[in-house]
């Protein structure tokens, strides 16, 4: 086998298993998303601390950044450097009731609402 | 040219060379596909200043750039052009970087455009087979 055709071969392996690895990985993410596990969530969370709208909204910062969800109050701080699609999409949500943001982004993925059910720290005051 | 499969005339450096650039091909390949499939993830890393610049939508922005990283990182995957492609990613990696700044990601980013640079800088003729 000459240098040329073993350079073609790994590189199709490559390019194809990277490919098809991306595209089964999302098929996975599309899979588990289930849209009605978003609101039960804040449902459940009765003997959670109640947290003001107005109290939320003074936590708009990135070393102080704190978010609605879906009813739920979260502590988003030291996720902010960790967040994957990067700071700024968790930056634009400090303060603010970021659920309709964040169900067009992420929908119902199950992944995503488990990470995010670690930083919950209280629910909103009615 | 030496071939890879030629394991008793295949020194350290060439695999050296083979392992740095199927490793950048793949960083690029992965990282192009995802910005193609799941281009919505992406679309809050496109700074402003490129949307001003391009006048294209945010979305837009990062299909072409994934088209880009897929269709560069094919090219070091096969081993074509690889000290131009090698250059071109590295710039491109380099104002992703200073876009970021100095953050995890931002020094990861840093670290993997040197590596890019290095393989356009040391990759050769003579190494053509790795």
């Amino acid at each position: 086998m000459n240098n040329g055709t073993s350079n073609i071969i790994i590189g199709i392996i490559l390019i194809v298993g990277i490919g098809g690895t991306v595209l089964a990985e999302k098929h996975e993410l599309l899979e588990e998303s289930q849209p009605a596990t978003i609101l039960p969530d804040a449902t459940v969370a009765d003997t959670a601390d109640s947290i003001t709208v107005a109290e939320v909204a003074t936590h708009n910062s990135i070393s102080d950044c704190w978010a609605i969800i879906n009813g739920n109050v979260y502590d988003l701080t030291s996720w902010i450097p960790n967040h994957p699609g990067g700071p700024q999409a968790i930056l634009q949500l400090c303060g603010t009731d970021g659920s309709a943001k964040f169900n067009d982004q992420h929908g119902g993925s199950s992944k995503v609402l488990s990470v995010l059910a670690g930083f919950k720290i209280g629910i909103v005051a009615q | 040219m030496q071939n890879i499969f030629n394991f008793r005339n295949t020194t350290r450096h060439d695999w050296g060379l083979l392992a740095l650039r199927l490793g950048l091909a793949a960083l690029y390949l992965w990282f192009g596909f995802s910005q193609l499939f799941d281009s919505v993830n992406w679309v809050s890393w496109v700074p402003e200043w490129a949307v001003n610049l391009l006048h294209i939508s945010p979305a837009m922005i990062v299909f072409l750039n994934g088209m880009l990283e897929v269709t560069l990182g094919s090219l070091l995957a096969l081993g074509f052009f690889v000290r131009p492609t090698a250059l071109v990613l590295a710039a491109h990696l380099a104002i992703i970087t200073l876009d970021i700044g100095f953050t995890a990601i931002g020094v990861r980013d840093f670290a993997l455009t040197m590596a890019t640079l290095a393989l356009a800088l040391i990759y050769s003729e003579k190494a053509k087979g790795t």
